[in-house]
C-alpha cells in the first residue's frame, strides 16, 4: 500500500528541542516530506547529527529561557534567505512533584520554559508570519494539560498554560492566516523517559496497562500528528488539542481481558 | 469487478455519493484503499465509483440503507481485507424546536447513532487488528439552534467514538471522529439564505471544503496513526475556539 507523506516541500519549519526524542523525529518527519528545518536545541550533539545527515536541517544552537533566541533563529533564517512558514514549539521540561514538594523556583522554571519559552517564540513568529501572509504553529502540550495528573503540579499546570495560550492564540491570528494548534501527548518512550517507564512501577500500571491500547507511544506518532496539524492537509483546523496517548484520556482500562470475544 | 479480486486492503465509506464521503472516498483512495462507496442513492454511488476508477483507483459501489442490519451485514460479509470503516452518511434537518417530534428525533437516532453502531460492531469483529473506525461528528455536538434532534445524535457519535476506542483498544483497532464546522458542499451551497453571514462568522472568513474533512479523516485512517484514538478532532476553521460560536 502506497501511503503519499503530507508533502511540506520547501517549507521553513523552526522545531525547537530537535536534538532528541519527539523533537528528533518531528525534525525528522519534516524533512522527509520535503521542509527545510531549523533545529534548535540547547545542546549541539543531536542536530549537528541531523544536519550531517540532511542538507536541509539548519542546526541552531540555543535556550528558549534566552531572551533573545527569536532573535539568533531570526539571524539563521536572514542568512540562509528563508521566510518562516511553520513554528513547533517542542522545547520543555518535566519533573514530578506534588504541589508541597514544589518550590516557587521549581514553578518559576516550569514558567520559564515551557510557558514563557513557547509564549516569546509564538510571539516573534506571529509577527513574522502576519508579513508574509499566514503560517502554522504547533505546540507540544500534554495529556497532564488535560486531565489531573500525578505528582506534577508544576508540570501539568504549564502544559494547561500551553493549552490556553494556543486556543487563544488560534483566536487573535486566524483572521491573519495563522492556525495554532496542539499536539498532547500521553507517555512516550524518550531517553528522558525511558529510565522512568523502567523504575516506576505506578507509571507502567497507570500509563501503559491500562491505556486502551496498552502500549507506550513513540516518538513517531507524535511526530506524524504534528506534522498533519502543521501541514496545508490541515487548512482547516485551528485552536485544536489532538490527544496522541493510545486513548488514555478517554478512559482507563481497569479489567484484564476485554469484554469482546474473537 | 468480480469480489474476489479485492486484494487490497478495503475501506468502507457510507454515504460516499456526495459532498464530504465523496471526498474522503477520494482521498482513502489516493492513500492506496479499494473503495466500498456506500450509498442508499445508486446513481450518486456509481458516479463516485465512475470517478475514482477513471484515476485509476480500484472502487465499487454498495447500494444499501445502513438502517438496515441485514444488508451491512452482508456488505461486511462480502469485503476479504477490511481494513477501514468511515462512517460518514448521516441526516440532517432543521426543525424549530417547539414543531419538533419524538419521531424527528427517533429517526434521527435511527440513521446518525444505532447504523452507526450496528455497522461498526458488524466491522470490529470482521477487522484484523490495526483496523480503523472513523465517525463523523459535527461541531454542532456542542450546540446549535433549530436542529435539537441532530445536535443531540451528533454529541452521542461522541460520546460513542469514545466508548469504541476503549472496547476495541485491546485488539489495537482504533476509533476517532471528525467533527466538521461549516462545510461548503452543494447541499450547502443550495441553501443560498444565510452564506454570507455564516462566511463572516469564520475566523479566516472562509468556510470549509470537503477536502478538509477528507484528510483529517484520512490522517486517522493511516496505518501508522496508531496510537490516536478516542479523539474528536474539530475542524471548523477555529469558529468554535474564541467562545463566539453562538449559532
Amino acid at each position: 500500500m502506497d501511503f503519499p507523506i503530507t508533502s511540506l516541500q520547501g517549507k521553513v519549519a523552526v522545531i525547537t528541542g530537535a536534538g532528541q526524542g519527539i523533537g528528533e523525529a518531528i525534525a525528522h518527519a519534516f524533512l522527509s516530506a520535503g521542509a527545510i528545518v531549523v533545529a534548535v536545541d540547547r545542546e549541539p550533539a543531536g542536530i549537528d547529527a541531523l544536519a550531517s545527515k540532511s542538507d536541509h536541517a539548519i542546526p541552531v544552537m540555543g535556550d528558549v529561557t534566552d531572551a533573545s533566541l527569536p532573535n539568533v533563529i531570526g539571524a539563521a533564517l536572514d542568512e540562509a534567505d528563508l521566510s518562516l512558514d511553520i513554528l513547533i514549539n517542542n522545547a520543555g521540561v518535566a519533573r514530578g512533584a506534588h504541589a508541597i514538594a514544589t518550590s516557587d523556583e521549581d514553578l518559576q522554571r516550569y514558567f520559564d520554559i515551557n510557558i514563557l519559552g513557547v509564549f516569546r517564540l509564538s510571539r516573534w513568529a506571529l509577527a513574522r508570519m502576519m508579513n508574509t501572509g499566514g503560517g502554522s504553529i504547533v505546540n507540544i502540550a500534554s495529556v497532564f494539560g488535560m486531565v489531573g495528573a500525578y505528582n506534577s503540579a508544576g508540570y501539568s499546570m504549564s502544559k494547561a498554560a500551553v493549552i490556553g495560550m494556543t486556543r487563544q492564540l488560534a483566536t487573535d491570528f486566524g483572521p491573519s492566516g495563522i492556525r495554532v494548534n496542539a499536539v498532547a501527548p500521553g507517555l512516550i518512550e524518550t531517553p528522558l523517559t525511558a529510565e522512568r517507564i523502567q523504575t516506576e512501577t505506578w507509571r507502567r500500571q497507570i500509563m501503559i496497562e491500562q491505556c486502551p491500547l496498552q502500549r507506550v507511544g513513540k516518538p513517531e506518532d507524535v511526530a506524524r500528528a504534528v506534522r498533519f496539524l502543521a501541514s496545508d492537509e490541515a487548512s482547516f483546523i485551528t485552536g485544536q488539542i489532538l490527544a496522541v496517548d493510545g486513548g488514555w484520556t478517554t478512559g482507563r482500562f481497569p479489567r484484564p481481558e476485554p469484554l469482546h470475544g474473537v | 469487478m468480480p469480489m474476489s479480486e479485492h486484494r487490497s486492503p478495503t475501506a468502507i465509506v457510507t454515504g460516499a455519493g456526495a459532498g464530504i464521503g465523496r471526498a474522503i472516498a477520494n482521498r482513502l483512495a489516493e492513500d492506496g484503499f479499494s473503495i466500498v462507496v456506500a450509498d442508499r442513492a445508486q446513481a450518486p454511488a456509481e458516479e463516485t465509483v465512475r470517478q475514482l476508477q477513471e484515476k485509476g483507483y480500484e472502487a465499487r459501489a454498495a447500494v444499501l440503507d445502513i438502517t438496515d442490519p441485514a444488508a451491512t451485514q452482508a456488505l461486511i460479509d462480502s469485503i476479504e481485507t477490511l481494513q477501514v470503516l468511515v462512517n460518514n452518511a448521516g441526516i440532517f434537518t432543521v426543525v424549530e424546536f417547539d414543531k419538533l417530534t419524538a419521531d424527528d428525533f427517533r429517526r434521527m437516532y435511527e440513521v446518525n447513532l444505532i447504523a452507526m453502531f450496528t455497522l461498526s460492531q458488524q466491522a470490529s469483529r470482521r477487522m484484523p487488528e490495526g483496523g480503523r473506525i472513523v465517525n463523523l461528528c459535527s461541531r454542532a455536538a456542542f450546540g446549535a439552534r433549530h436542529y435539537a434532534h441532530y445536535v443531540a445524535s451528533k454529541a452521542a457519535v461522541a460520546g460513542f467514538t469514545k466508548a469504541l476506542a476503549l472496547e476495541l483498544g485491546m485488539k489495537q483497532i482504533t476509533v476517532n471522529a471528525v467533527a466538521p464546522g461549516i462545510i461548503q458542499t452543494d447541499m450547502l451551497l443550495e441553501r443560498k439564505d444565510g452564506l454570507e453571514e455564516m462566511r463572516a462568522a469564520q475566523p479566516t472568513g472562509k468556510l470549509g471544503i470537503p477536502e478538509d474533512i477528507a484528510h483529517a479523516v484520512s490522517f486517522f485512517a493511516d496505518p501508522r496513526a496508531s496510537y490516536v484514538t478516542g479523539q474528536v478532532l474539530i475542524v471548523d476553521g477555529g469558529r468554535s475556539v474564541g467562545g463566539t460560536a453562538a449559532f
